[in-house]
């Protein structure tokens, strides 16, 4: 099995340049010069001196053909040099570094709040096919994947923060809060809101998928031998049907952790939360190159690790590829 | 010799998108103890779900008519509550069904699935029913069964599945063993061996079996009495013998004809009897007897309703040519 | 609880249903689409939505750019302002139609091309296969691993903002979904006993793809052509609503949200405009719902072994 894993491994590496050349590319075409960005951005410090403009267009390989100055990108990204953020004025790296766990709260806190909701909500819908609860999670499964994200956080923040007051409108935490669980209690309180957001919307695609594989193991023949076998529902649906369910629906909550990130995006601008969502936005609307080209490919990197995961804990539940097909 | 099973008016409707259809319309048909009765018709005529409603594993769209009735020693099982009917399937009424490939749990191991049944319908506790399991195997002719008990079903062949499906159906011997073309998805030579193996298991374990099967070479091997369905009701019922010298209704005329047979010297040999037409789709029956557009010797008063007619000690027809005898 | 019935016999229901013969698969099809009261439901508000955006600004004597000075951040059902006003006297109801015309006209456009685009890559992909295919396969693979999101956002300012350049940065990458479901259906079909006969009589490729192909895979490219129009109504918002899509001072949903969002906390005065936040909005999530409902529909509807139990 560890040769299976060292297989899918080295199969995600030519994804990885792939994804690196495609963001790459993109991120190249965007117009504007960088260096007359950086005297934008910093008109002091920035010398008007041809002699010199032309050194430093050689220090950054700027007029250096694509494919070079790809290689010497790559070069450095894989050394561990992600450049300085022409907006920040920092290492890009510093700066996700201390974005990243705040990012990563946010996400692991929705995350959960998904899987509570629509773990139970999937399974009931889906052994009460067409019943009233039923139809009701469809509508509400509708409604969830139809809402703007950014406007369900708007309305909630409206309605929770400015009207009835409970939840703090935006950030992450307040100034001066001393004592342990005043801070605590004052983060969770930030943390409500933005989560419960991103963390619903999740749900609504979720319960649906959890639904239609669960019906789809339960039409399946070994759970009418269950049944023929004089087994009790309740064991039929959670050791035969469910423990069948889980391979499909484990692999989507794993592939769907990049979702998280990418909906952080705009939750993380709405409720200005000190993330790398943000970060990324910002840089890429400041064409901070090295710092938005490094965002994008962090994600990438994300999205190839959760389908890593996804890949192990498929193998893990079901034993038929675990051992490989043996006998006749 | 004690009735088994008796299956009076037997209507099944199912209630879909497109309206109600009944497939199933005025079966009826009884069993003795260890006798092995077979339901043989065409695919569509409706003898799966007459098997399966006996223990009522049809979907919850499914519903029995009102003067059905269906006893199991003595006692009308049609109406019993959930908690009671899953006391005797599994039991006392045990089933096999057709795709030995998927009727079992693919994340189960096979001497798990089987020792369920002995968990459950006779309290033993983990070991002594791995215990019995091992001997069930045995029984069934599956070599090294402590091996082969920790096995996962996709390790097994499709003869061998089989066999663990009957070694799963006979565990608690049961007083009757209802078989859903056992044989049908299995190679000509594994059929064989399966069906001997049945015939071996009937007579030791003393079970009344039901075999519902289109292959009447399988009919002739196993049965005592034989029932023909079309279009979702009984044309012709009688011993095996009865049907096959001596058919009286045209429908199965028509099949014991359509037989290819090997045997016959080349002078004697006819062109293969063929029955012209298709089977009609239970939302789309002909009006009167059922059989009526493809039958040979139709005429006009078989625009009714044939009545059910016994015309010999054993053997009964529906049908219009017989008008004379009694009228069952 | 359980799959299996164990009710009483009851031939009541005898009343309720009846036989319904069925003749043809548009009979089949129109059946199942009428029983499904979501689709229908949908597709009654949608032919609303487009009324309403459409023909609405022929209604209303305001243009979406007037502004009246005497009425700022007014709420709704002020005289001559059933939706209310913004911060410059912009009348909410006129904005929300034209706003809609813009959501509805590049969802509808997006979800035509890259359906279309996604269609033929699959088809030609799927028939005729070889290292085409696994090429670009691949690269599709590749693509739809990457959240799409961060994506956009760097191509509208790659190409720029503006509705044509939306419908450009939506559709670059728009038809790799499609594609993929068409080629997994032209690969099942391609096996299937009738066209391998068709090509063991002669019958030309083209042909083929024509008229047993095709037909085929209309559900599926309809079904995708709706999640499409919904995911692309949802993304324009967003970046409308980011300030990356369309710019003031033509309306559309998403950016109207963008400079409601200043006055969440409240204005100067003192008021807090929630028809700001609310109004447009709510049209986003009306139409991307009921568009999903359709999909949901003829997705049931034109599947021809799913026919649901009652």
């Amino acid at each position: 099995m560890k040769v299976y894993f060292l297989k899918r491994f080295l199969e995600l590496v030519p994804i990885f340049f792939a994804i690196s050349i495609i963001i790459f590319v993109i991120m190249n075409s965007m117009p504007g010069d960088p260096l007359l960005q950086m005297r934008m951005q910093n008109p002091r410090a920035m010398t008007n001196d041809p002699e010199r403009m032309k050194e430093l267009r050689e220090y950054y390989h700027l007029d250096d053909p694509l494919p070079v100055k790809y290689f010497t990108w790559l070069k450095s990204v894989l050394t561990g040099d992600l450049g300085y953020s022409s907006m920040y004025k920092s290492p890009v790296i510093d700066l996700i570094a201390s974005r990243l766990p705040n990012t990563l709260v946010l996400t692991i806190t929705a995350w959960l709040i998904g899987l509570v909701f629509a773990l139970p909500i999937g399974i009931i819908s889906a052994v009460k096919k067409y019943s009233t609860f039923d139809y009701a999670t469809t509508i509400f499964a509708f409604i969830g994947i139809s809402l703007p994200g950014f406007w369900f956080a708007l309305i909630a923040i409206i309605i929770f923060s400015v009207n009835l007051g409970w939840f703090p409108v935006s950030g992450m935490a307040t100034y001066g809060i001393t004592g342990f669980w005043n801070i605590f209690s004052d983060r969770v309180r930030h943390l409500v809101l933005p989560a419960f957001v991103l963390g619903l919307v999740q749900v609504a695609s979720w319960v649906r998928y959890i639904r239609t594989s669960l019906l789809e193991v339960l039409d399946q023949d070994y759970v009418r031998t269950a049944y023929a076998k004089g087994v009790p529902d309740r064991k039929v649906i959670i050791k035969h049907a469910l423990k069948n369910a889980m391979i499909p629906i484990i692999t989507i909550i794993a592939l769907d952790i990049p979702y998280f990130f990418g909906g952080a995006l705009i939750i993380e601008t709405v409720f200005s939360w000190p993330g790398m969502g943000r970060l990324m936005y910002n840089a890429v609307i400041s064409s901070d190159y090295n710092l938005a080209i490094s965002c994008l490919m962090f994600l990438a990197i994300i999205t190839l690790i959760s389908n890593l995961v996804a890949d192990f804990l498929y193998v893990m539940v079901d034993p038929r590829i675990r051992m490989g097909r043996k006998g006749a | 010799m004690e009735r088994i099973l008796e299956v009076d008016n037997l209507k099944i409707s199912f209630r879909t998108q497109l309206g109600k259809i009944t497939p199933v319309d005025g079966v009826s048909f009884g069993l003795s103890k260890g006798e092995t009765l077979g339901i043989v018709g065409e695919s569509g005529c409706g003898k799966t779900i007459t098997a399966f409603s006996i223990i009522k594993l049809l979907p919850k769209n499914a519903f029995l008519g009102d003067k059905t009735k269906i006893s199991f020693r003595g006692r009308d099982i049609s109406t019993l509550s959930k908690e009671e009917l899953q006391k005797i399937r599994g039991k006392s009424i045990s089933m096999v069904f057709q795709e030995p490939m998927t009727s079992l749990n693919p994340l189960y191991t096979i001497g798990w699935q089987i020792s369920e049944v002995y968990r459950l319908h006779e309290g033993l506790d983990e070991d002594d029913a791995m215990k019995r399991s091992i001997e069930m195997l045995r029984l069934v002719g599956i070599p090294e069964p402590q091996k082969r008990v920790k096995e996962f079903p996709h390790q097994l062949s499709g003869g061998m599945r089989q066999r663990v499906m009957i070694a799963m159906a006979l565990a608690c011997s049961p007083e009757l063993l209802i078989a859903d073309e056992p044989t049908t998805a299995l190679d000509v030579t594994i059929q064989a061996q399966v069906l001997e193996l049945m015939n071996e298991l009937k007579s030791k374990f003393d079970t009344a079996t039901i075999i519902i099967t289109h292959d009447l070479g399988v009919i002739a091997e196993m049965c005592d009495r034989v029932v023909v369905m079309y279009a979702g009701q009984i044309v012709e019922s009688g011993g095996v013998f009865d049907i096959f010298d001596k058919p009286v209704h045209p429908y199965t005329k028509g099949l014991i004809s359509s037989i290819p047979k090997i045997d016959v010297a080349k002078k004697d040999q006819k062109k293969l009897n063929v029955i012209n037409g298709y089977v009609p789709h239970p939302s789309n029956f002909p009006e009167g007897c059922r059989f009526r557009p493809r039958c040979p010797v139709a005429f006009e008063k078989c625009l009714q309703q044939p009545p059910v007619v016994q015309i010999e000690r054993q053997h009964s027809v529906r049908c219009w040519l017989f008008e004379g005898g009694d009228v069952l | 609880m359980s799959k299996f019935f164990y009710k009483r016999k009851l031939d009541e229901i005898e009343e309720k249903a009846r036989p319904v013969h069925i003749n043809s698969y548009k009979q089949l099809v129109w059946t199942k689409f009428k029983s499904h009261k979501l689709a229908l439901f949908g597709a009654v508000v949608l032919i609303g939505v487009a009324f309403f955006t459409l023909l609405g600004p022929l209604f209303v004597e305001v243009g979406y750019e007037d502004m009246d000075f005497s009425n700022l951040f007014s709420p709704p059902l002020t005289e001559g302002h059933p939706f209310g006003t913004d911060e410059l006297g912009h009348d909410v109801l006129v904005r929300v139609m034209y706003g809609g015309r813009i959501s509805l006209f590049v969802g509808f456009a997006s979800a035509v091309i890259t359906t279309l685009i996604g269609t033929l890559v699959g088809l030609f992909s799927g028939f005729y296969g070889g290292i085409v295919d696994r090429l670009l396969m691949r690269f599709v693979d590749v693509m739809l691993s990457i959240p799409m999101f961060p994506i956009l956002i760097t191509l509208t300012l790659v190409f720029g903002s503006g509705i044509m350049n939306i419908i450009l940065v939506l559709t670059v990458f728009g038809w790799m979904g499609v594609s993929r479901l068409v080629r997994g259906l032209v690969l099942s079909i391609r096996e299937t006993e009738y066209v391998m006969s068709a090509r063991a009589m002669g019958v030309r490729n083209g042909r083929i793809i024509l008229r047993h192909v095709l037909p085929n895979v209309i559900p599926i490219i309809i079904v995708s052509a709706t999640l499409n129009m919904s995911y692309a109504i949802l993304a324009e918002s967003s970046l409308s609503y980011l300030g990356l899509g369309i710019q003031p001072p033509m309306p559309s949903w998403g950016n109207m949200l963008q400079r409601a969002m200043n006055y969440i906390l409240g204005t100067t005065a003192g008021t807090n405009p929630w028809w700001l936040t609310v109004f447009p909005g709510f049209f986003i999530f009306i139409t991307v719902l009921n568009v999903n409902f359709l999909g949901d529909g003829l997705r049931d509807a034109l599947d021809p072994k799913f026919v649901s139990e009652s």
